[in-house]
Order: C-alpha cells, then structure tokens, then sequence
C-alpha cells in the first residue's frame, strides 16, 4: 500500500492561457473525499418533481451547481444534507450511503442555506459556540479558538457580543459562513451564498472559499455564472431538476469555440431574429441591443466572438427548452 | 372606504380558520352553558331580563380576548407583511383606513363575543329549571346585547386599536389586552356584583364612584338594580337613565375620542429600529489574531450532553429576554397577588387573616395553576417550533447532534416553571412582610413544588410528546389545547372523573396549621409518580417505533416503566369508591320509592346510648361501638322498623334484641318485621359495630373529617336511625318528575299542633384516640385514663340532650380556668396562641350575661376545641358543653388588624348563647320560623355583650352591616315575615334577626327583653313540647304594654323597609 496519494488538479486557465498540470505527493491524510449521487428522484406533494433522476460524482475541491431560480439547486442540496428524504436513488459519501445514515454525512457537513433565520436575543459568539456544540466541539479551549478565528475571518470579530438578529443583510449573511467552517467539515454546501453580498464582501468570501476547497468537497449552488467561472473546476447545469451539462468549466468553453457569434440589433427586429437563428442570449450594451447566437457556420453580419462560461450557461438552457 | 371595509370582512370570512373559530366558541357556549347551572338564586326565572342582562354583561369579557387577537392581527396588517409602502402610497387618506379599519375590526370582533354569549343563553335554557313560561321578550335579548356587549366591545376595540395604530408594536397591543382584562376584574371586585365577595357589598361611596367610572357599565348596572325585588328582576329591563345611563355614554365618547386621535397621529410608515450603524468599535481588539483550524468532533453519549445542555441554555435566554415572558410574570404575580389579597382581608363580615405561609401558599395553588396551564401551553408551542419559525431548522438540524432536541425542550420548560414558581414564593414572603407576620415556613413552601411545579413538568412533559408525534404546527397545537383543557381545567372535570385521569387536576385545598394537606399530600404525589411513568412508558414506545436499532436496554426500561406504571396507579386507586351524580340520584330515588310509606308507621324513639368510638386518625379510620336503649314512646304498636346505617360504612354487625327475638341487620337499610311487636311504653336494645375509613381519593367529606390532626366529626349523624329518613328525598322538583315520585313529603306545617319533645337522649361515650392527642365530646367529663399508648376519654350528659353529638381529636395545648364553679377549657392548636385569653375574657363575660338573664347554664362545663380547616361550612358550633371552631375562619384571626372588629365574641357571645338557644333547652322543630328561635336570639345576645364589652357605637356598626347584608340578599327570593323565616334563609334569622331584636330593645329598652326571653325560656324549654315562633311572640306580648305591640307586628310579622337609627326611646317608658 502506497503511503502517499497523488493529487492532481489542473490550475484555472486564465486569459492567457495556460493549463498546468501539477502533481503533487502528500502524506495520506489527504484523503480524497467522494459524493456520489446516482438516479436521485424527489417529488413534491404538490406534483412538482423537484430532482428528476439525477447523478453527479464529486470529489475534492470546488463544484459549481449552475441553474436559473426554481431549477431544483436548493431541492437537491436539502436533500445531500439530510433534512428531506428522496424519494428513490443512492446518495453515497466516502463509501457510507447517507440516505441510510444521514448521521454520517451530518457529522462532517457544514451547510449554507439559501434563506436562514435565527434565535432572537443571542449573541453571535454564544450562537456560534452552540453551533460548535451541536457539531460536536467539545473541548471549550479548541471550540472558543476556532470560533473567534471564525468570527475574524470573516470580520464579524468585533460584534462577536452583539444579538444575531440585529445583523443587517450581509453580516448574517457572514455569520452564516462563519459557522458552516465549524468542527470538522468535509464537505461544505453552500447555496447562494453570495446572495445580498456587496462586491467587496464577495471577493472576500470567494477567497476565503477557494482557501478551503483544497482538501474538501465544496458544492456552490448558485445563478451567478462569474462566480463559477471563478472558483470552481467542475460544474454541472441544472434545470427543471435534471442535470442538463456537466463537466470542467474549461472543456464546456472549449466545446464552443468558433460557435458563438455576435450582433447588435434594434428591438423591433429581435423576434425575426429568433426566429431565424438560434438566439440563446440578447442582454443591452451602452443602451443598445445585442444578441448572441449558436451557430455551427456563423452567418453573415455576425461577428465570430470566444465563447464564456455565460455562452455555454445560455445555449444548455435554451437547447433544454427548445 | 366602504371597499377596505369590505375587502377586511370578505378575507375574514374566506379563512378557514374563521369558521373553526367560530364553530368551536358556539359548540363551548352551549357545553358551559348546559353545564354551568348557573343561577342567581331560586326565585329569579333563569330567563328572567335581570339574569339574561347579567349574563350578557358578564359575558362581554370575552371581546376582551377576540378583539386583542383580532386587533393585534389585523391592525396594522400592511406594516406587519411589509406592505404598507404600496398600500399608503395610493389615495387613501388617513381617516378613511381609520374608520374603515375599525369598522371591520368591530364587526370581527364583535361577532363571536356575540355568538359566545348567544350559545351560553342558548345552552343554559336548555339545562335551566327555572323558566319563565310566557312573555319572554325578544327585548329581553337585545337591549343588553346593545347597552353592554356591543357598547363594551366598542370601548375595547377603540382602546387596543388606538394602542395599535399609535404604537405600531404587536407587543404593546397584546399588553393593553392585559391591562383591560386586569381592570375588569378590578371593576367587578368593586362593582358590588352579586357574585363577587361572597355576596358583600361594598360601601356606597366606592359604589357610586365605580358605577360612573366603570368602563364595562356592570357597577352602574348593578347599582342601579341592587334594591330591586324579585318581582322587578323577573320584569323590568334596566333603564337606560341615570348614573347608568350617564356610564354608558362616557364610554362612547371616550371610544370615539380614542379613535379621533388615532385619526390624527396616524402616521403611513413604520419606526426605524433595525441595528446598521458600521462599526465604531476600535481596531484595538484585532490585534489578537486567531487562526483557524479544524478541530475533532465527538458524538459519544457526553457530547450528546453537551449537546443538550447547549440547547437548554439558548432556549432560556431567548425566553427570559422576550417581552412575553415579563408579561406573563407580571400578570401572574398581579393575579395571585389580587387572590392573595382577597384571601387575606376576606370582606367586611370575616376579619383579616393571618399572612401565614399555608395561606400564600394555599393560595398560590389555587390561583397559579391554571394560569401556569396557561404558560405552558404557549411555551411547549413556542419552544418546539421556534427553531423553524425563525428559519434556523435548516442550519441547526444539519448538525450531527441534535437527537436530546425533546429532552433540551424539557428541560427548559422546566427551568421555566421552577422561575415562575421561585417568583411566587418571593411574592408570598413579600406579602407576608407586608402584613407584618414575619414567619416564613419554607417546608410550607416547598409545598408549592409539590402541586404546581411537578403538575406543570409532567404536563410540558406530554405536550411536548404529543407535537412530537403531531408533527404538524397547528393540529399540534389543537390537540395540545384539548389535552390540557380535558384532563387539567375545571370544565373538564366533568367529562374525566376516573381518577387515573385526574392525576393533573389540581388541588382545591385550603393549608391547615393543624393537618396540613393532610392526606393529600402523598396521594397528589403518588398520581404525579403515575404520570412520570405513564410518559416514560410512551416515549420508550415511541422511541421504539421511530428507530431502527432498538437495543435490548431499552426494552428492559419499558418493562420497567410499565409495571412502576401499573403499581403506582393501583396505589391511587386503592379504595376508590365511584361517585356518579346520576348514581346517587338513582339511589335516592330508590330509597323513597322504597320506604316512603313507612313515613307514618310508629317507630321506636332511641332513649339511651352507651357508646365506644375509637379513633385511629394516622389511618384515617374509626370504629364505632354502639348499644341503643329503644322505647316505644308511640301509642300503637310497633312490629316494624326501618333502620338506617349511613353511607361508606362497613356494619361489621347489627342485632336488635327484643325479649328474646334476636333480629340481625345485615344492610345499609332494612325493614325489619317483628314477630312479637313492641308495645307502648315497652323498651328493646339495638347493638352495632360499624368502621368508617377515609380515602383521599374519594375527596373531601367536612363533617366526616377524620384526619391525622384536628379531626371534627358530626358523628351523631352516622349513627344508625331508625324510621324513614326526609333528608334523603330529592329537592328538585324537574328531577323528581324524572323519576316519577310525585310531591316531595311536606315538612311540619306552621300551624300544626305542637310535636312532643321525647326524642332527647343520655349519652355514655367513650373515646379513644392515639397516645398524643386528646379527643372532646359533648357533655362531662367524668373519666379519661391511658393504656396501651392511647388515650380514653368517657363523657357522659346528666341530663338528656337532642340526638346530636360531634368528636374532635386533636394535638391540643390546653388552657383551663375555672370561674363561678365552672370549668372553661379552650384546646387549641398550639401556635394559634393569640386569641386564647380574650376568648376566655368573653366566654366569662357571656356566661354572667345569660345565667344573669336567662336562666342557669346546664352543664358543669364549657369547652372550645379547635378543629382543623379540613372541616368546612361553619365558623363554629355548638354542642351540649363543647363548642368546635374551624381554625380558619374566626379563631385564628388577626382581631387586631385595621378594622378592630372582635370576632372573637361571635364565638363566645353567639356560640355560647346557643346552649340556651338551641341545644338541650330550645329545641324547635322543623317548621317555619324555628331559625327565629335559636339563631336570631344568639344574635341578640352577641350584639347585646358586643354593646356590653364595646359601647354602643361599636355594636351600631355591627347592626347597620347586618342591614346591608340582608338589604342586598333580600331581593333574590320571596321574603317571609320572621316569625315564619324558613331555614336557610340565613339573611332574614341572622342579619334581619338582629336588626330587629336591635329595634325591639330600642323600642321596650333591654331589660325588657331579656324578661321575656327568660319567661319564654321557662315555658318552652325541655321537656316542654318543642316551641314555636309565636310562643315568643305570645310572652312578648303580654309582657308589654299595649301601646306597643303594633310596632311589634310590624318589626316580627311584616316585610317593612327597616332602618337604623330610630330615636333612641328612654328604657322606662315602656315598663308595664
């Protein structure tokens, strides 16, 4: 038995373009964590199936989860986290199907919602330090450490007194990431978590979360396609609860290349367009309109552009509904 | 504005929940109506406008609770969904939302106060007894529901609206909900409500105030019909003109005011509050630097711990910091404080009771409890919901330990109730220093643990299970609801009555200094133990159903928990006789149709009893031995009698010899047939052996109280009888036709011939009770000796007294004194010291009056004896020789507190005056006017040693209080003349009794009274044929001059008004 793992990961490709790939030998308390998720279903009692028979396979680092609102994002992450049952598949972590066990995967989960609330009348450090509790810190000197390390990380340190439920919009939003990085997590989920975050204070939780996602799972469910395209090396598509794409971010833009073509148009003529070519995006520029479009021969008039990570996000969406 | 109004109704009506609320207050109305047998008194038709007004206005404080639900709702509806931006940005203006808002908040308001008075009316005419049969007016109906529910819900609604709208806080309105509340139950103390204070008024001032000042109308109501006779309340309407009417338009006008106001300091948005500022903090405090790192986790059984005590504590600091909770606190404390006060100063007629712990603690058990149901319900809800309501279910159930979740719950819950019930306790040591009796029993406390505390943890215990298994918010809460309202309310009792089922009803118990709880105590705790059980059982089933690995542990603590189940509930029911009401009923009925017709056969008359009663009160048991020396005092032969044992006593043997017939009486009741018949004047023996056990689970029995200290038994009354017995027909005539037994039998007519008074016996009784207490009978005193560690007493009459005699046995100190010849005892429970001496004063002082004025007294002896407050219904009474007083009433009573009023010499004037008025001297039948000749006469003598001891003024006071007393009762039932008064109109032979004899010694000056007292005495006493009312009468009148006797007539024969304060007649001008 070899008592070093290989870890190889590929770096971002940047605009430059390179693509490295590093090996490296670490010791084998790396371990190499896995989520396999095979043939999930959930329906709702209203009829809506929320997952429709979807498989992913996720290992360490950071993982995208890419779908507009209402695509089954937080359905699904509820479901890996365990407080709602499917109603068929297999949901296995490190070998341990956790639809059996849910216990398993909640001893090493730290868990973002999308929309949370808290206890009134407690105070940040005391909410945290029972949320330690709860994840099974017990010995006081480590848990008081790594909670005020917590609290300054992301730089609630100095209202560590103060009641929770004051906070405005972003420092609960900062709170709750705070205490997904209690314990021991090993595999973190965080849903929307950029949400309601000025720009600064997204940077500052981007970096943080790419510190992280070395040696763990990090699923990021979100509709934020820059910020995909910013941290994670793999991602999935996800709509109307299927998994529509899947793969590294790079290789899904490579597979556009030389497909995607540009115009700017007056209003009126957008229906003629869509009607005619394959329109997956039209957004304003400087108050003028323009489309984009997937086209396998750019037609006159288009201008041949380098496809984004949105151009991809665009044409699966509108191939799904087409 | 008509559009807002209507969009509010319309989406009122459209929610389901409307129409459960609504079916639910109608279906409660009628069961509490059916139920409730509420009456004001027996004369007054339950449909009669007077009692349909009261309970009209009575009921109008259920608005209190819709509108403050309502209001808080719906008042400030837009701000509190966040959408009052859109809404007040179109072109509403203010006083439209305002009218239209209110207008809608009235109607729903309104509207089930009005059908939950509605289905009580409905639901007590349909168990009412006592109809008016023709012209019932729709008026009746309607003008109280005008003049108080809809004026009373106008006033409500304004008031929590303009709190709503002026404040914009949830909170605040639900506190002025409170407050309301608070002040109506201020108001109906002081509203002379007929129902309130036991029936005594207040003084006019205070009365005239509330009647202007009273917000619900009820004190001016109420003023205005407190003269009123029966006749009047059976027809007239209040009218709506003076002092009442005066109160019913300030509060319109105040409530119009309010929402005047509200109109012009309305203002569209809401108050900043939420906390943004950036941080001033200085940068100092992140010089420390922390880094991260991760750290190990544990979830063995110790971190499962953690765990829960984590949860614990969060859930108590966000309670103890809510606004609800100092709510909740300051409400309790303020309604047991008011029941606390009530308890002490007790009304004008009963002087100040000590502020003893048993009291406080008492009364906190009394009043806390519910209210604690109360709180518990609204926590087990909050608490198990909380964490979804605030939406930090998905961080917190994401977590790996969570599992303690229901115990942590419980724990807080527990935290909670011990808070509350520490709160108490401080309230009761607060008071207790306040009223300056400093001595403060904490074992009598801990009590409090004991029946509120433990009750209240079991109960948060189930509730929580039953959410749990619920699972589902509000079904949760319902059923939560209906648990506690079957198993733990009042209301409920009358559906649950197995006591394994009543394990969480509390304790309706006064503390006795002398018995404590007595044997309540362990049973309460054995029924809480039972519970404990119970709960643990369903969790351990629970729990085995949920999992999946059900380890072999915690099959064993199920077999374990079911057996401490079973052993602990056959420990409560041990003994357990059913009562049922329709049972006794039936038994009754039974009984009559049976032996009825034995009412006119000649039975024997019981001359002698040799006695032995020995009683064993650590057990709650005696044993009664018995010889009866019968004679046949008739005219007719006798071959056969009827014999009756009492109830719940166990006739070990009963044999009637006669000659050489030996007759054995095997049951509760027999006929037995003589074959030689018992001829006049010829005498038989009756000898029985009978033991009585008490069980607390059967409840409480007064007059049967065998208890392990300061027992007091009638127990003349559990003696055999023989012939049929009047007092177990039914009363009530609808109940009779129910089972068919036609007219009750009559009692002696007023003009009947004279009844033979032969019944008296002599008794021989000896007593027996533990090594360490003494027992008291009636009569002397000839032996007491001791053996095998009990104590024996022998009382025996020298002459013969009524077939009544009564046992105490208690821890006693005693206080001896002998005066003129006579010994005077007082056995009294050792701490209650304080009154001794000046009852031996006014005992002294009685005895001269009466030997002085009306003859000698009969016996050698004269005892008080204390009895314990298990014993209930009188203040005292008296026995040939042997006085008993309940120690709760009037012996241990703080004669010196403000009003000065000795009460002690209701004991020692009026008790003692009965052993010449009543007893073995004046010994009237059961016809009417017999309460005349001994209740009315001991209270002539009270007043008259009252005006002896304190001076004319001071009996003045007690006189005009006796007026107010029977003013305000006498217009509740038809009024008979005095001299006819029947028995239990106690105002008319006690309060207008002693007006009158007042009048009468005014009017012929004293001295002459006492002469035809004395004469009458003389004349009538036994062995005279038993005295009527107009024997009396006869010596008064012929002891007087003529010119008085019109007066005469008029004060003892008429229903004049009266009134104090005749010009004082000089003694002497009326001597003949």
């Amino acid at each position: 038995m070899p008592n070093h793992i290989h870890l190889i990961w590929k770096t971002n490709r940047t605009r430059a373009g390179t693509t490295g790939v590093h090996r490296i030998l670490l010791p084998k308390s790396f371990a190499m964590n896995k989520l396999l998720i095979k043939n999930l279903n959930k329906t709702y009692s209203n009829g809506v199936k929320a997952i429709n028979n979807i498989s992913l396979e996720i290992s360490n680092g950071l993982f995208g989860l890419l779908g507009p609102n209402g695509a089954g994002k937080s359905s699904l992450m509820r479901t890996i986290v365990g407080l709602q049952h499917a109603d068929s598949g297999e949901i296995i972590f490190n070998n341990v199907n956790v639809v059996d066990d849910p216990f398993f995967l909640k001893k090493q989960l730290g868990f973002l919602p999308q929309d949370f609330g808290v206890y009134p009348k407690i105070a940040a450090y005391d909410l945290l330090n029972h949320l330690a509790i709860l994840k099974g810190v017990t010995d006081a000197h480590e848990r008081k450490e790594q909670i005020l390390s917590l609290l300054q990380k992301v730089n609630l340190y100095a209202y560590r007194k103060k009641e929770v439920h004051t906070f405005s919009g972003g420092m609960k939003q900062r709170f709750g990431v705070a205490q997904t990085l209690l314990g021991n997590p090993k595999i973190v989920i965080v849903d929307e978590p950029t949400a309601g975050l000025d720009p600064e204070e997204r940077n500052r939780f981007n970096s943080l979360l790419s510190e992280l996602g070395e040696d763990i799972i990090i699923i990021l469910s979100t509709h934020l396609v820059e910020d995909v395209r910013n941290l994670c090396s793999q991602m999935a598509i996800i709509n109307n609860g299927s998994v529509l794409k899947q793969g590294n971010p790079n290789d899904l833009i490579a597979g556009l290349q030389g497909r995607i073509g540009r115009k700017q148009i007056i209003k009126q003529e957008l229906d003629g367009y869509k009607r005619d070519h394959r329109v997956i995006s039209s957004q304003f520029i400087t108050g003028k309109l323009n489309i984009h479009i997937m086209a396998d021969m750019m037609p006159a008039g288009f201008q041949p552009i380098d496809p984004t990570l949105e151009d991809v996000y665009f044409s699966i969406l509108n191939q799904n509904s087409n | 504005m008509t559009a807002l109004f209507l969009f509010d109704i319309k989406r009122f009506f459209k929610r389901w929940s409307t129409s459960v609320l609504l079916t639910l207050i109608v279906a409660l109305g009628v069961v509490i109506g059916k139920d409730a047998h509420f009456t004001i008194s027996e004369s007054v038709y339950q449909n009669s406008p007077y009692q349909i007004s009261f309970i009209t206005a009575l009921f109008s404080l259920s608005a209190i609770l819709f509108s403050t639900i309502f209001v808080a709702q719906h008042a400030n509806k837009e701000l509190d969904n966040n959408f009052q931006q859109i809404f007040f940005s179109t072109p509403i203006r203010k006083n439209q939302f305002i009218a239209a808002r209110f207008a809608s908040l009235l109607t729903i308001s309104f509207l089930p106060t009005l059908l939950f008075t509605g289905s009580f009316l409905l639901g007590h005419s349909l168990s009412a007894t006592n109809l008016r049969k023709e012209h019932v007016s729709l008026l009746y109906y309607i003008q109280p529901v005008l003049l108080f529910t809809f004026i009373n819900t106008l006033f409500i609604t304004a008031v929590l609206s303009f709190a709503g709208w002026i404040s914009k806080n949830k909170l605040i309105i639900y506190v002025s909900g409170l407050f309301l509340y608070m002040l109506y139950i201020v108001t109906l103390i002081y509203s002379g409500s007929p129902l309130m204070a036991g029936a005594l008024p207040q003084s006019e001032q205070s009365r005239l105030i509330s009647a202007v000042v009273d917000p619900f109308g009820m004190s001016a109501y109420f003023y205005q019909t407190s003269t009123w006779t029966v006749e009047q309340r059976n027809t007239q309407l209040v009218s709506v003109k003076g002092l009442f009417a005066l109160n019913r338009m300030i509060v319109v006008l105040v409530s119009f005011l309010l929402l005047y106001i509200s109109a012009r300091k309305f203002s569209f948005l809401k108050k900043q509050s939420k906390f943004r500022s950036k941080s001033k903090e200085n940068s100092n405090e992140n010089n420390l630097s922390f880094s991260y790192k991760r750290t190990t986790t544990q979830h063995h059984a110790q971190a499962h711990l953690k765990a829960l005590l984590s949860f614990s504590k969060i859930h108590l600091t966000y309670i103890v910091k809510s606004i609800p909770f100092i709510l909740a606190l300051l409400y309790v404390l303020f309604g047991v404080g008011m029941e606390i006060y009530a308890a002490i100063e007790k009304g004008i007629r009963i002087p100040q009771h000590y502020a003893s712990s048993g009291l406080m603690t008492a009364t906190i058990i009394q009043h806390f409890y519910e209210l604690g149901l109360i709180i518990v319900l609204y926590y087990t809800f909050d608490i198990f919901w909380r964490s979804n309501t605030v939406r930090f279910n998905l961080i917190e159930n994401s977590t790996a330990n969570t599992s303690t979740g229901y115990f942590a719950k419980w724990i807080s819950l527990i935290l909670v109730t011990i808070l509350f019930t520490v709160a108490l306790i401080f309230e009761g040591i607060a008071f207790q220093l306040l009223y300056n009796y400093p001595i403060i029993e904490w074992k009598v406390y801990s009590n409090l643990f004991l029946f509120v505390s433990l009750p209240l943890i079991l109960m948060s215990g189930f509730l929580l299970l039953i959410k749990k298994v619920i699972n589902r918010k509000y079904v949760g809460l319902g059923v939560a609801i209906l648990f506690v309202f079957l198993f733990a309310t009042s209301i409920g009792k009358n559906f649950i009555t197995y006591p394994l089922a009543k394990i969480f009803y509390g304790i309706r118990l006064n503390y006795s200094d002398m018995n404590g709880f007595g044997q309540y105590g362990s049973y309460f705790a054995v029924g809480i133990f039972y519970g404990f059980c119970c709960l643990a059982t369903l969790l351990i089933i629970y729990y085995l159903v949920k999992k999946t690995n059900r380890k072999w542990q915690v099959w064993m603590m199920l077999i374990v928990s079911v057996s401490a189940s079973f052993w602990f509930g056959i420990k409560l029911l041990d003994g357990y006789k059913p009562k049922s009401e329709t049972a006794s009923l039936l038994a009754q009925a039974n009984y009559e149709t049976l032996y009825r017709k034995y009412r006119n056969y000649p039975q024997p008359t019981v001359t002698n009893i040799i006695t032995t009663v020995d009683l064993f009160p650590e057990k709650n048991a005696y044993h009664i031995k018995g010889s009866y020396t019968l004679e046949n005092k008739t005219n007719s032969n006798i071959d056969t009698i009827l014999v009756n044992f009492a109830d719940d006593f166990d006739i070990n043997s009963a044999v009637l010899r006669h000659g050489d017939e030996i007759v054995t009486v095997k049951d509760q009741y027999q006929v037995l047939a003589l074959q030689k018949a018992l001829l006049p004047n010829q005498k038989a023996t009756f000898h029985f052996n009978i033991s009585y056990k008490w069980k607390a689970v059967n409840g409480h029995t007064s007059f049967n109280a065998i208890v392990e200290n300061g027992s007091f038994m009638r127990i003349s009354r559990y003696y055999p009888h023989f012939g049929y017995v009047l007092e177990n027909e039914i009363e009530d005539e609808t109940i009779r036709n129910k089972y068919k037994l036609g007219a009750k039998s009559a009692l002696t007519a007023f003009d009947a011939p004279k009844t033979a008074n032969n019944d008296f016996i002599m008794l021989d009784m000896t007593i027996s009770t533990p090594g360490n207490q003494t027992a008291l009978g009636v009569g002397e005193l000839t032996k007491s000796w001791k053996q095998q560690n009990r104590n024996y007493f022998q009382y025996k009459t020298d002459d013969p007294i009524p077939f009544r005699f009564g046992v105490s046995s208690a821890q006693y100190a005693i206080k001896r004194e002998t005066y003129k010849g006579k010994s005077f005892e007082i056995y009294y429970h050792p701490t209650h010291t304080e009154n001794v001496d000046h009852l031996l004063k006014n005992a002294r002082i009685t005895m001269d009056y009466c030997e002085t004025n009306f003859g000698p007294y009969p016996f050698k002896t004269i005892r008080f004896a204390e009895v314990s407050g298990f014993t209930r219904g009188f203040a005292a009474t008296a026995y040939p020789a042997t006085i008993y007083m309940t120690e709760d009433m009037i012996f241990h009573s703080n004669i010196k507190a403000d009003q000065q009023q000795d009460v002690i010499n209701e004991l020692a004037g009026h008790e003692l005056a009965h052993l010449w008025w009543g007893n073995n001297q004046i010994s009237p039948d059961d016809r009417d006017g017999s309460a005349m000749l001994t209740e009315t006469f001991a209270m002539y003598t009270e007043m008259m040693l009252l005006k002896k001891m304190y001076g004319k003024e001071k009996m003045l006071d007690r006189i005009k209080m006796h007026l107010d007393i029977y003013s305000f009762n006498k217009g509740f039932s038809i009024e008979q003349p005095l001299y006819k008064v029947q028995a239990g109109e106690t105002h008319i032979s006690y309060s207008k009794g002693a007006v009158v004899m007042y009048l009468l010694s005014e009017l012929i000056g004293e001295q002459k009274v006492n002469e035809v007292l004395r004469s009458f005495s003389e004349k009538h006493k036994f062995p005279n044929p038993k005295p009527v009312s107009t024997d009396f009468l006869t010596e008064l009148y012929r002891l007087t001059n003529p010119s008085v006797h019109s007066k005469i007539d008029t004060l003892f024969k008429k229903i004049e008004p009266l009134s104090v304060g005749l010009p004082v007649i000089p003694e002497d001008s009326f001597r003949q």
